[in-house]
C-alpha cells in the first residue's frame, strides 16, 4: 500500500469515528476540494434571516468558502472556510472576512443546515488563485443588511425586485469576487452565478440564493434551492 | 483617518517575512498592556505569528499582504493582516523575530498546526493564574512553583505565547524540538514551565530565535 493510499485509509477511519451530526442526517461529506461553495442556512438567525430567505426566495441565507480542505499529511483533519460574518459588538474592529473551521455548522444542526456545491471546471491553479484572493481579504468589513430594507422588500413583488437589484450581500459577494477574480478574462462570464446583470452589479448584488440555484455549480452535498 | 506609511526599512522586513516568523507587539497608551509589561518585565506585550503571505495580481499589480494567526483575550485563534498593526504606528510598535532552521516542509506543517487549533477560546484562566503567581511573588518575596499552577491549566487552549511555543514544538521533527524552546537554554526547569510559562519576554530574550527587526527584551 502506497502513502498516499495509507493516508486515505487513515482519514477515512478517522472521519468515520468523528463523524458530526449533520453527516449523520445527510451522509457522509464528500472529500472537499479548494473553492467548493459551503451554503448554510441559520435556523435560529431570527426574523432577520427569515425574511432575507423569503426575498431571496431560497432555502439559504449564508455562503462561504472552503479554503484549505483537511489534509493530514500538512497536520490539519479539519476543514477550514472563509467567510464574511459579523462577530458581534465586542470585537466591532474584527468583523468581517474570517476563517472558521466548517465543523462549527456541521456539529449544530439545531442552528445551521448546510449544503454544499462545486465548480466542477476549475483547475488546480485557478483554485489556488481563488484562495489567495480570499485570503488577502482577511478582516475586510462587513456590511450590514438594513432591517427595514429587507422588512420592505417583502411587502410587493416591485419592492423585492429593487431590493435584489441594489442589495449587496458581504457573504456571496466574496464567494463571487474570489471566483472571479481567479479565472482567466476570457472565461469570467461562466463564473457569474447571476445572469442578466452586468459583471459590476453580479458581482456585488449576487445572493445565496442564486448561487443555489446558479446553472454554473453543481451540487455535491444536500441539495436546497 | 488616512493610515500611516509604513517606513521602507519596516516594508522591507515585511515583504521578507516567512511562515512561522514572529512578531511582537508593543501596545502604547494602553492600560491592560502596561500592566502586562510591569508584571512581565517587558518592552512587549503581545505576540503573533506569520500564517501566510499570500501573493496575487490584480489588474497587472502584484499585491503581497501578510496575514497573522494570534489570539487575544475575548478572541478566539483567529487568522488577520498584519496590516492591522502597521498601519497605527502611532499605537503599536513592532519587532519580528525568526526560528532559524527550519525547512520549508517544517514551515507547511507549522501552517497545518494554526488550521487544525483555529477557533481555539483564548484561555483567560492561565493569564489569570500567571499574574496572580506574580503578584504573589511579589508580595510574598517567595518564588511560588509554577508546577502548583500547573496542575489547574488547560494544554487545549492558549494564550498568545504558549501558543507559539506550541506550533514550534509540534511542527519540527522529534530530534529537533529541543531547538524550538524558547527556554531551551535554562536547564533547571521542567518540560512544564518550558512549554507554558512563557511571556513576551521569554520570546524576546529566546537564544534561539534571531531579530529581524527591532530589538528590545
Amino acid at each position: 500500500m502506497d502513502k498516499k493510499s495509507l493516508e486515505r485509509k487513515c482519514l477515512s477511519i478517522v472521519r468515520r469515528r468523528s463523524r458530526t451530526d449533520l453527516e449523520r442526517k445527510h451522509g457522509p461529506l464528500p472529500d472537499l476540494r479548494v473553492g467548493d461553495i459551503v451554503l448554510v442556512r441559520m435556523k435560529r438567525g431570527g426574523l432577520m434571516r427569515r425574511f432575507l430567505r423569503s426575498v431571496t426566495g431560497s432555502y439559504w441565507d449564508h455562503a462561504c468558502l472552503v479554503i484549505f480542505p483537511h489534509d493530514l499529511s500538512k497536520g490539519h483533519k479539519h476543514d477550514i472556510i472563509i467567510e464574511a460574518l459579523q462577530t458581534g459588538l465586542v470585537t466591532g474592529l474584527r468583523q468581517g472576512v474570517a476563517m472558521h473551521l466548517l465543523s462549527r455548522y456541521l456539529n449544530d444542526p439545531e442552528r445551521y443546515d448546510v449544503g454544499i456545491c462545486r465548480i466542477e471546471w476549475l483547475d488546480e491553479i485557478t483554485r489556488k488563485k481563488m484562495r489567495s484572493y480570499a485570503l488577502m481579504n482577511v478582516d475586510s468589513p462587513y456590511y450590514p443588511l438594513s432591517f427595514t430594507k429587507v422588512f420592505l422588500a417583502l411587502t410587493s413583488p416591485w419592492s423585492r425586485q429593487r431590493f435584489s437589484y441594489r442589495q449587496r450581500f458581504s457573504c456571496s459577494r466574496l464567494v463571487q469576487k474570489a471566483l472571479f477574480e481567479a479565472i482567466p478574462e476570457n472565461r469570467r462570464h461562466r463564473i457569474l452565478f447571476k445572469p442578466g446583470y452586468t459583471p459590476m452589479q453580479a458581482l456585488d448584488t449576487v445572493s445565496p440564493g442564486d448561487i443555489a440555484r446558479s446553472q454554473t455549480v453543481t451540487w455535491v452535498w444536500n441539495k436546497h434551492l | 483617518m488616512k493610515p500611516a506609511r509604513t517606513p521602507e526599512k519596516l516594508q522591507q522586513v515585511v515583504r521578507n517575512l516567512k511562515i512561522g516568523d514572529l512578531i511582537l507587539v508593543h501596545t502604547k497608551k494602553d492600560p491592560i498592556s502596561s500592566l502586562i509589561r510591569l508584571t512581565t518585565e517587558s518592552y512587549w506585550t503581545h505576540v503573533a505569528l506569520v500564517f501566510d503571505v499570500p501573493h496575487t495580481i490584480a489588474k497587472g499589480v502584484s499585491l503581497d499582504e501578510v496575514l497573522i494567526v494570534e489570539t487575544a483575550p475575548g478572541e478566539p485563534l483567529a487568522v488577520h493582516r498584519l496590516q492591522h498593526y502597521l498601519t497605527q504606528p502611532d499605537k503599536y510598535d513592532l519587532g519580528f523575530k525568526r526560528m532559524p532552521g527550519m525547512s520549508d516542509e517544517e514551515r507547511e506543517r507549522f501552517r497545518g498546526f494554526f488550521l487544525e487549533v483555529l477557533d481555539t477560546p483564548y484561555d483567560l484562566f492561565r493569564v489569570f493564574l500567571m499574574f496572580a503567581q506574580m503578584v504573589y511573588t511579589w508580595i510574598a518575596k517567595v518564588n511560588v512553583s509554577f508546577r502548583a499552577a500547573g496542575q489547574m491549566i488547560t494544554t487545549r487552549r492558549y494564550i498568545c505565547t504558549t501558543f507559539a511555543q506550541r506550533a514550534y514544538y509540534l511542527a519540527v521533527a522529534p530530534h529537533k524540538r529541543h531547538l524550538v524552546l524558547f527556554r531551551g537554554h535554562e536547564h533547571d526547569i521542567g518540560f512544564l514551565e518550558q512549554m507554558e510559562k512563557i511571556t513576551p519576554a521569554t520570546i524576546a530574550s529566546s537564544p534561539n530565535t534571531v531579530w529581524l527587526h527591532n530589538p528590545h527584551r
